[in-house]
């Protein structure tokens, strides 16, 4: 009989709520910090030193920060693979770095763009990020969808698996806009002998509400 | 000299997010690239516009940047020697 | 199977697929150069797209921004004479873009939903009624790969019966200044793959090609179809390419399942003619024994256009694969790269009936397709 697929493990982060969860659980809450200190102190408090980290935009922390945690609290990193895909899910692409961009070119009296802005303002790179931490050699992709939408994340899913090639996927939903920052990232895999929850449209809507809900 | 060296680490540190160093930490001699500091090549770029943005300095052959970037000495001096402002 | 039933270009180099053909075939380029303030502070090769030359073809064209338009009149062109319609449930509209509506972003508005790539998508698909939600890509120069890539597994999981893949990008003082901080933008019309190439062109297009799941019987001959499609990345740097090629290697290795390199006609490369990528790809080439198969470049015809040009280079190099022709790289003298590869600088005549669009991306991604004709 063929497996399901499960959801081994997930991580959401609310940088504007100051809170980490990791499989349900809090895992991690300060108070009063802003979206940019919380997130250094995430990533001081609960990961290795990784300073690539500090050129990352919001936007990337935000999904390597939770591709970290995820990775390391489930035991599954498994670096150097070629069949996990990453996939990447918002509704505003790149904005928080297209705003910094833009304010960097609308003046020609004081014109400076800066290279290390503007790698950034694509939706992808986060994805990038992922890779390069993990060597990760598999597909890379990035989705724009108007909202968190359980039925679209599971067509994702569904999608990634027709290609042979893909036995996991690293799946996020991943908003960072004004003061929102906030992201939930899946390890879902078809391969056999791993524990976790069947994946369903019905189980990533319940997880997101149960988190939205707890305050 | 001296205090082109403290601002230049300050600037640097803030261009090119380097939240980890301080500025005691870095020490002007050291290779920028490779070992030392280990900038990659968008750190490059942003230095060659942080060098017009603070110095009026334009650098179009960003592969001049490799010799003025050694080290923060010798960019120090290219800087002192070349600048507009 | 998967097979291509209809393709549209919107370009400089003309407003159908037809036109664009043409004039790569007679050797004409779209790229010129550029001196307009709005878009840079110093001038600039670049080949772009009037949408007062769409207005007889879009309705009421004002409603729509460049990039809408020339999104629609791409899918006009693709769908012209053939009897689609684009409305009804059994298509799914994707759309392929690295930036969107880019243009209208200011200081002030970025919560315009003009600017978010799903509105536009909607945007698009509602031009011709179709109900069903867009799908939106956005993967940096990869984009439109991607796009087909996604609508092949849509399809294959018949969910859809058609998937009109659409992609596009503008060129705008957002993209043209962040290439410029980047040092990536030649001075003349850029040279792929040659010792003497300094940079690419950046180019605005839109581009669509329409899909549709056939069965094996129903195919007739000098169809194309999309046989197979895949990912890779270099895990290596955000923007600079892996000196050993090796998402390029990895992808070009994956097509080996489904073809071999002596079937191959032609390979049609990323070939941006910037120092790093061209001799990234010649490397990915070699590892994976393609230096035999001859290797093109479209971006001196085009410049390099971005969510567009997946889709773009994808229609070419299928309509050269149709009519057994293999395009030469425009630009191209002499070769620059330390793969041991054959560029393509003329026009020659083919009779295998494989061709492969590669392509690369900022974030380390790469991607390739292997079209068939039957």
């Amino acid at each position: 009989m063929k497996q399901e697929s499960k959801i081994i493990s997930y991580t959401y982060i609310d940088a504007e709520r100051n809170i980490v969860v990791i499989n349900g659980e809090k895992v991690f809450e300060t108070e009063n910090l802003d979206i940019k200190d919380f997130l250094t102190k995430v990533y001081k408090t609960l990961c290795d030193s990784y300073p690539k980290f500090y050129k990352m935009d919001i936007h990337c922390k935000l999904g390597y920060l939770l591709s970290e945690l995820l990775l390391e609290s489930s035991g599954n990193r498994q670096k150097g693979i070629e069949d996990r895909a990453i996939a990447v899910v918002n509704s505003s692409s790149s904005l928080c770095s297209d705003i910094k961009h833009q304010a960097s070119i609308e003046d020609n009296g004081n014109y400076f763009p800066s290279p290390a802005n503007f790698v950034y303002t694509l939706s992808n790179i986060v994805t990038g990020e992922i890779a390069i931490r993990n060597k990760y050699y598999g597909e890379t992709i990035s989705y724009i969808h108007s909202s968190y939408d359980s039925k679209y994340l599971k067509e994702i899913f569904d999608l990634s698996m027709v290609d042979e090639c893909n036995n996991s996927i690293l799946l996020s939903w991943i908003e960072s806009i004004d003061t929102t920052a906030e992201g939930i990232m899946f390890l879902i895999s078809k391969e056999e002998g791993k524990q976790g929850v069947n994946v369903s449209e019905k189980e990533l809507d319940n997880i997101w509400q149960k988190l939205k809900n707890n305050k | 000299m001296e205090k082109l060296i403290n601002d230049l680490k300050e600037q640097i540190i803030e261009a090119l997010s380097l939240e980890d160093y301080s500025v005691e930490e870095i020490n002007a001699d050291e290779p920028l690239f490779g070992e030392g500091l280990g900038l990659d090549s968008i750190d490059a770029l942003e230095l060659i516009v942080l060098l017009e943005k603070n110095y009026g300095i334009k650098l179009n052959d960003p592969e001049k940047g490799k010799e003025i970037f050694k080290s923060i000495r010798v960019l120090a001096e290219y800087i002192n020697a070349n600048r507009a402002f | 199977m998967i097979k291509i039933i209809g393709d549209g270009i919107i370009s400089s180099l003309g407003i159908s697929t037809e036109e664009n053909f043409q004039h790569i075939l007679d050797g004409k380029s779209g790229l010129r150069l550029i001196d307009d303030e709005s878009s840079s502070l110093d001038p600039y090769y670049s080949s772009l797209v009037e949408k007062d030359n769409l207005s007889s073809i879009v309705e009421n064209i004002d409603k729509y921004t460049k990039l809408e338009a020339m999104s629609i009149a791409s899918i006009l062109n693709a769908v012209e004479d053939k009897g689609i319609d684009l409305g009804s449930k059994d298509t799914i509209f994707i759309f392929s873009s690295t930036k969107g509506n880019i243009d209208l972003l200011n200081n002030n508005n970025s919560k315009d939903l003009r600017i978010r790539l799903w509105k536009t998508a909607e945007i698009i698909s509602k031009y011709f009624h179709n109900e069903n939600e867009p799908m939106v890509v956005s993967n940096a120069c990869i984009s439109g790969v991607s796009a087909q890539i996604l609508a092949s597994r849509l399809l294959k999981s018949r969910k859809y019966k058609r998937a009109v893949v659409v992609g596009a990008d503008l060129v705008s003082k957002f993209t043209v200044s962040g290439f410029q901080s980047f040092h990536s933008l030649a001075d003349k019309e850029c040279k792929p793959f040659d010792k003497n190439r300094v940079g690419l062109n950046i180019g605005e297009a839109a581009a669509c090609i329409i899909l549709q799941y056939e069965d094996e019987k129903s195919l007739n001959n000098d169809d194309i179809i999309l046989l197979d499609g895949i990912m890779k990345n270099d895990a290596n740097h955000i923007s600079g390419p892996s000196r050993t090629g090796e998402g390029s290697y990895r992808c070009l290795n994956h097509l080996l399942k489904n073809t071999n390199t002596e079937k191959v006609a032609f390979i049609n490369a990323h070939g941006t003619a910037t120092n790093y990528n061209d001799e990234m790809e010649s490397i990915a080439l070699e590892r994976a024994g393609f230096s035999d198969v001859p290797v093109n470049s479209m971006k001196a015809y085009f410049g390099h256009t971005l969510g567009a040009a997946g889709v773009l280079e994808s229609i070419i190099s299928a309509r050269a694969l149709k009519e057994g022709l293999i395009l030469p790289t425009k630009g191209y003298v002499e070769k620059g790269v330390s793969g041991n590869i054959r560029i393509s600088d003329r026009l020659l005549k083919t009779n295998k009936n494989f061709a492969i669009k590669l392509i690369s991306g900022f974030g380390g991604c790469n991607a390739a397709l292997l079209f068939k004709k039957i």
